[in-house]
């Protein structure tokens, strides 16, 4: 039995972490694929800090909608305008790109300086 | 980026500005904007028949209304659709709830007609 604190790979062998969560932890590993050491990608997720925004769950749901919605309606997200229409100089894309950096702006503002949301 | 972390402090302009985001789409578009100049010369792609590349030079209010939702989105999760996709495989609950809304039941809603503006 490995001391606490465990290392992030040696956690199956707590006691109690039976042959099936050993298994659901390599299935979830092996589509992250390994790093050049062999160790599984898991072990570096990174922190969840960096992965949310700190706004509620139902809020980042309600962000997925707008997006794939505002994506539907403005042809393109920020790879499409911003990298292949720019790329294209495309006035659209610019007109499109110059849009949604500018009300991402202003939302980011609202969230963090208006509400206080820290993440 | 997959990381909002890096994209909402790029977007904090008047916080704690992070200008990382800036050249993860400079070197992105200068390779678009140099590539381009030669591929798009090409009769067809490689693997394709043709390029199938947007023809519309106007401006509507789809496109702006389409921007302006997409960067509120962007704002609040910090994620596109390729990143939020991509981070699915972090190992965190908040790109997944991100995807399901954005693959989510949107594409039900009727779009607004669009109202020319430019031309």
């Amino acid at each position: 039995m490995p001391q606490w604190p465990y290392r992030r790979d040696q956690r199956h062998r707590r006691r109690g972490l039976g042959g099936a969560r050993r298994r659901a932890r390599v299935a979830v590993a092996v589509p992250g694929g390994v790093d050049r050491r062999g160790r599984a990608a898991y072990l570096t997720w990174p922190a969840r800090a960096t992965l949310h925004s700190g706004l509620p769950l139902w809020a980042v749901l309600g962000a997925g909608l707008l997006v794939g919605f505002g994506t539907r309606l403005g042809g393109g997200c920020t790879s499409g305008h911003g990298v292949c229409g720019l790329g294209r100089l495309s006035p659209r894309s610019l007109v499109a790109v110059i849009t949604f950096v500018g009300t991402a702006v202003i939302t980011v503002f609202v969230v963090r300086h208006v509400l206080g949301v820290v993440s | 980026m997959t990381h909002p972390a890096g994209v909402l402090g790029f977007l904090d302009v008047f916080g704690r500005w992070d200008p990382t985001l800036v050249f993860v789409l400079a070197g992105a578009v200068i390779t678009t904007l140099i590539s381009f100049r030669f591929v798009l010369r090409r009769p067809s792609p490689v693997f394709a028949e043709r390029f199938q590349i947007p023809t519309r030079r106007d401006i509507d209010t789809r496109l702006i209304g389409g921007a302006a939702i997409f960067g509120i989105g962007w704002g609040i999760a910090g994620f596109c659709p390729g990143p939020g996709i991509a981070a699915l495989a972090m190992g965190s609950v908040v790109p997944v709830v991100f995807v399901i809304g954005l693959i989510g039941r949107h594409d039900r809603l009727p779009l607004p007609p669009p109202v020319g503006l430019y031309p």
